[in-house]
């Protein structure tokens, strides 16, 4: 898919500099931005989707967020203008329902679109709009403790 | 004298005769010229009429036999198969950047390629082998069936189902 396609329909990355992967139909942007690119993750489990032990079967942000956390993503970042101090996940939403997620690592904001390509260097605020809603929270990693 | 359970005359008339008291009879007819002759007769008379009633059972059952097969189906698909791509395409144009399957398959254009019944079986699969993407749904609504292990991903689901098309006729 050309870059065309994917900024008629997030407009705000025109000119913007960011890089394309491959389009891949087996995982989704839950699933990229918990480092798993063999799976397709959402609820209910079976027919080529993944949705793990434990969780309820719905797509609201109170359960996502406790599968984010479930991965090692326990601190709330406040200022979502400002990077991360560590590998973060944001969560997009409509309401009380997730629609999209980006993942922050190694400097940059990252993100799977659909069934096609991740997008790499994108801000965030860049994917929100009709499609995604608005970012409704960012969860980070914590930070490591200095050994002396 | 003839042995009766060698003989072919004996053995037809077993194989057609509905009642065992014939059986003793067999062996007589079995054992002389006349006896073979009459029973080789009654023999290709209720044959006779055991093949045309077959035959024309045969005609009767042909439409419900061929009606869920690859041929009959892919035919069917055919004239489908111009309005099927139109909508194909739409729906992949509008859903493609959807993060969840619940979304992608309450487009319209979806909804109507599942209304096309059976019939869409065939183009469904095509368009999973050529262009791979999220027609699970859309294939257990028309198929009223699920071949795909619960634990597969979408590439397994994919291989799942073209395994079954393959299988069942409706694709090559």
């Amino acid at each position: 898919m050309p870059k065309s396609d994917i900024e008629r329909d997030f407009p705000s990355l025109i000119g913007a500099a960011y890089d394309l992967s491959d389009e891949d139909f087996n995982y989704n942007c839950l699933a990229y931005a918990l480092g798993d690119q063999k799976n397709w993750w959402e609820p209910p489990k079976g027919s080529g989707q993944y949705w793990p032990p434990g969780f309820s079967d719905d797509v609201s942000v109170k359960t996502v967020e406790s599968i984010i956390r479930a991965h090692g993503f326990t601190v709330e970042v406040t200022d979502k203008k400002a990077n991360p101090e560590t590998d973060a996940i944001a969560i997009y939403a409509e309401g009380n329902d997730w629609t999209h997620f980006a993942k922050f690592s190694s400097g940059l904001w990252s993100s799977k679109l659909g069934e096609g390509h991740d997008v790499e260097g994108v801000a965030l605020e860049n994917l929100e709009g009709p499609i995604y809603g608005t970012i409704t929270k960012i969860l980070r990693r914590p930070k490591r403790r200095r050994v002396s | 004298m003839a042995n009766p359970n060698t003989n072919t005359c004996g053995k037809r008339f077993f194989r057609w005769g509905p009642r065992s008291d014939r059986r003793e009879r067999a062996k007589d007819w079995g054992s002389s010229d006349s006896g073979r002759l009459i029973c080789q007769e009654w023999s290709d008379e209720v044959k006779a009429v055991y093949d045309a009633e077959r035959r024309v059972r045969e005609i009767f059952d042909a439409p419900t036999k061929t009606q869920g097969s690859g041929i009959f189906l892919r035919s069917q698909a055919d004239r489908l198969r111009p309005e099927f791509s139109v909508l194909a395409d739409q729906w992949r144009n509008n859903t493609r950047h959807l993060s969840l399957v619940s979304k992608k398959i309450t487009d319209p254009s979806y909804l109507r390629i599942i209304g096309m019944g059976k019939p869409a079986l065939p183009l469904l699969l095509e368009v999973l082998r050529d262009k791979p993407s999220h027609w699970f749904a859309a294939l257990r609504a028309v198929a009223n069936f699920d071949p795909v292990n619960p634990e597969a991903n979408p590439s397994e689901a994919r291989k799942a189902w073209l395994d079954w098309g393959k299988s069942e006729g409706y694709i090559d």
